[in-house]
Formats: C-alpha cells, sequence, structure tokens
C-alpha cells in the first residue's frame, strides 16, 4: 500500500455525460481536503477546455459550476491562506483559485450522497452502483423512453 | 473522442440532426511538396528496371500522407468559408445569419450537423465536388461506436464489440455479476501468487480499455488492473475476469444523451 489516492471526475452538459477520468495521484496527501484540491484542479483544468470547445460552438458560458464534496477544499480555493496544513500545497495546484477569480468557473459543494464521481474513485455496492449509473444517464437500451 | 462526446451532447441539446459520411481512399488526395521516389511496385515495372518512380501525390504508407489530407482538406473547408476551432482543430463552422454547421473532422471520417438542414445539403454537395466521398447518411457507427438517433436523443454504445470481446475471452457461460468489482476488494503486487500470461493479461486490459469509451461504468475497475500488468498474478485475473462477468449481463448498456 502506498497510501496514494484516485482521482475521479465526470464533467456532464445538462444531463449528459461528456468525459471523465480517473487517476491515482501521483503524489502523498497528507489530507483528504488536500487530495481534493489536486482533484479539483485537474478537473479545472478539463472544464476549461470544455468551456473552450464550446465557445467554437457559439455556446458561451461563464460561472461554471464545479462541485466538490469536501468543504475544506473549497475554503482553500476560495481564500488561499498559507497556514501551516496548506502551505506545502503546490502552487500549481493554486491554478483553481486564479480561474475561480477569473469568473471561468464557480465552485460549489454537493454532499457526498450526490457525489457522482465516485463511481471512478471506489469499489460500490450494487444499490449504490446503479444509483449512480442511473444518475450519469449508463443506462440499457432496453430501459431506454 | 471527447471532442466527439461533445458534439453528440451539444446536438442534442440544440436539436441538431447528425449526419456522416467517409472520404473514400482519403490520402491519395494530399499532395507532395517534397520530391518522394519509390522503386517500381510488381505489377507496375517500367521498360526500365532501374528507374524509380517520383510521385505526384500522395500514398498511403507514406509518413507526409496523413499531414497532407489534413492539409488539402483545411485548405479546402477554409475556402469555402469555413472557420477552424480554436482549441480543437479538427472542428469546423460556418456562421450563416442565425444559422451554424458544425463538422468534426476524424481523419477520413466526417460528421456534420447543422440548425438549417439546407447548410448540411450544401456542404455535401461542395465535398462531394471536391473529393470522392462514400457511406453517406444518418450518423449511426462512428470510431467503433453505435448511434441510435431517437428523435433528438442519441444513445451510444458498444454492444456489438462488447458481444465480440465476451466470445473471445470464453466467458459466454459465465454467471453474471451485478458489479465491476466487489466492495471489499483490494488489489495489490500479490508476490505469493500464482503468474499468469502476461500477454493474455495485456490483450484483456486493453480489450476492456477501448470499451470505456462508452462504458463509465467499469471505468475504475479497468483501470485498477494494469497497474499490475508487469507481474500478473492469479488474483489479478480473477478481478478482470469478473469485469467480464459484470458486462456479460449488462452487454446493451451505454451512454444517454437526452435532449
Amino acid at each position: 500500500m502506498d497510501r496514494k489516492r484516485t482521482s475521479g471526475t465526470c464533467h456532464l452538459l445538462g444531463s449528459s455525460l461528456i468525459s471523465w477520468h480517473n487517476k491515482k495521484q501521483a503524489c502523498v496527501t497528507l489530507s483528504r481536503a488536500e487530495a481534493k484540491y489536486i482533484v479539483a484542479r485537474s478537473c479545472c483544468a478539463q472544464t476549461i477546455w470544455l468551456k473552450h470547445q464550446l465557445s467554437d460552438f457559439g455556446l458561451n458560458l461563464s460561472k461554471i459550476p464545479l462541485l466538490c464534496d469536501n468543504t475544506s477544499a473549497i475554503n482553500l480555493t476560495k481564500n488561499p491562506v498559507q497556514h501551516s496544513r496548506t502551505k506545502h500545497i503546490e502552487i500549481c495546484h493554486h491554478f483553481i483559485s486564479d480561474h475561480i477569480m477569473n469568473g471561468d468557473c464557480k465552485i460549489q459543494f454537493v454532499d457526498s450522497e450526490n457525489q457522482l464521481a465516485d463511481l471512478f474513485t471506489k469499489p460500490l455496492n450494487k444499490e449504490r452502483f446503479n444509483f449512480l449509473k442511473n444518475e450519469l444517464g449508463i443506462i440499457d437500451f432496453k430501459n431506454v423512453n | 473522442m471527447e471532442a466527439v462526446r461533445l458534439l453528440l451532447a451539444y446536438a442534442c441539446l440544440k436539436g441538431l440532426r447528425l449526419h456522416q459520411m467517409d472520404a473514400k481512399s482519403a490520402f491519395l488526395n494530399g499532395f507532395i511538396d517534397e520530391e518522394v521516389y519509390v522503386s517500381q511496385p510488381p505489377g507496375f515495372e517500367d521498360h526500365n528496371p532501374d528507374y524509380v518512380f517520383k510521385l505526384k501525390k500522395a500514398l498511403y504508407g507514406l509518413k507526409q500522407a496523413p499531414q497532407q489530407w489534413y492539409e488539402r482538406l483545411n485548405n479546402f473547408l477554409l475556402s469555402q468559408g469555413y472557420e477552424r476551432g480554436k482549441t480543437d482543430k479538427t472542428l469546423f463552422i460556418k456562421n450563416s445569419y442565425n444559422d451554424i454547421i458544425l463538422v468534426q473532422v476524424y481523419v477520413d471520417d466526417i460528421i456534420f450537423g447543422s440548425t438549417n438542414e439546407s447548410l448540411c445539403e450544401q456542404f455535401v454537395a461542395t465535398t462531394q465536388g471536391e473529393f470522392e466521398m462514400s457511406m453517406m447518411g444518418e450518423l449511426n457507427f462512428f470510431l467503433g461506436l453505435q448511434l441510435k438517433q431517437v428523435e433528438h436523443d442519441i444513445f451510444l454504445c458498444q454492444a456489438k464489440y462488447c458481444r465480440e470481446l465476451l466470445k473471445k475471452f470464453n466467458v459466454e457461460n459465465c454467471k453474471k455479476a451485478f458489479t465491476p468489482i466487489a466492495t471489499g476488494c483490494y488489489l495489490d503486487a500479490d508476490e505469493t501468487g500464482v503468474d499468469m500470461d502476461q500477454t493474455k493479461f495485456r490483450q484483456l486490459i486493453g480489450s476492456l480499455l477501448y470499451l470505456t469509451a462508452s462504458r463509465p461504468d467499469i471505468m475504475f475497475s479497468v483501470c485498477l488492473c494494469p497497474r499490475f500488468q508487469a507481474k500478473p498474478k492469479e488474483s489479478h485475473y480473477v478481478a478482470a475476469k469478473r469485469i467480464l462477468k459484470y458486462l456479460k449481463g449488462t452487454t446493451e448498456v451505454g451512454l444517454w444523451y437526452p435532449s
């Protein structure tokens, strides 16, 4: 066991699941908030790409909601204070707070019950697995309509 | 792949009807700017066997061929008044009055949709005048994805591929599993375990990874396996088999894009 956490993100346009990703993080993190902060950053980068692509389609978005289930991580993006528990977090991870200040996206809290990205980060039981599948629009063609 | 899914989702949202077409022997269309010579191919020998042929246009297998094809298509579309996407260089857009046409190119496969059907017809007519095209029509099969357009909703899946995969790995008679991974499943290097065939394990992972293009539900469990592909043990093989068992019960599952 190497104590590295798994990042998982997913992106939806309307209720269509467009992109998702799961990756074992490259560095060991000290707290859950820090791990979530790293995920939020990679999620933000992907969102920015999608935003640019959509602006080519003629759809301009701003303040795209980015849902995160950890309040500490959210507070970290709002107020990048340098106190003893967070000052080791690398500068590149502060990328996200910059984009929030520019108004590209905004970060919102979601309770872990409705955290859709759980599908990409942990093994789940049948009920939870099917619930998330349904929420993300991963369904059997027979059940369509 | 993401760009394609994004286009599909956007099309649903805006109620665009998507069409596809395919360029026939696309690479042969490219012009080459360098001097390239080929040796005489069998069946086309000249009476002077020491001569080589100089190429006027691109051939398959030529290093420059894909780039030259893109260049040709790019120049053609730009001359027709299309604009190239700022981030994605394979997306072409044309606005006319309040209508927009979106063209996404993937080497020789082209998908396009517009808010105004007459723009689509115009696009088809002009490209057909320039290149030889085939397989025109409603979008139903693209890059191995099966697509179904139901009114303005789109459903994409890889059911056909999935069935072939299950056949290939002989799991047709297995029991079904409800989830792709057991809840308490913990995989580690398992150094004392029984060694398994590395090639077969890699083949299995490779096939499963391709399936994740339309199946995010198996993403987590599939991505867990390749971490052990250097030394696959029996326990890893069991985990991979479990994904196949899960797939057996969910062959027809795919992504649903509602409008």
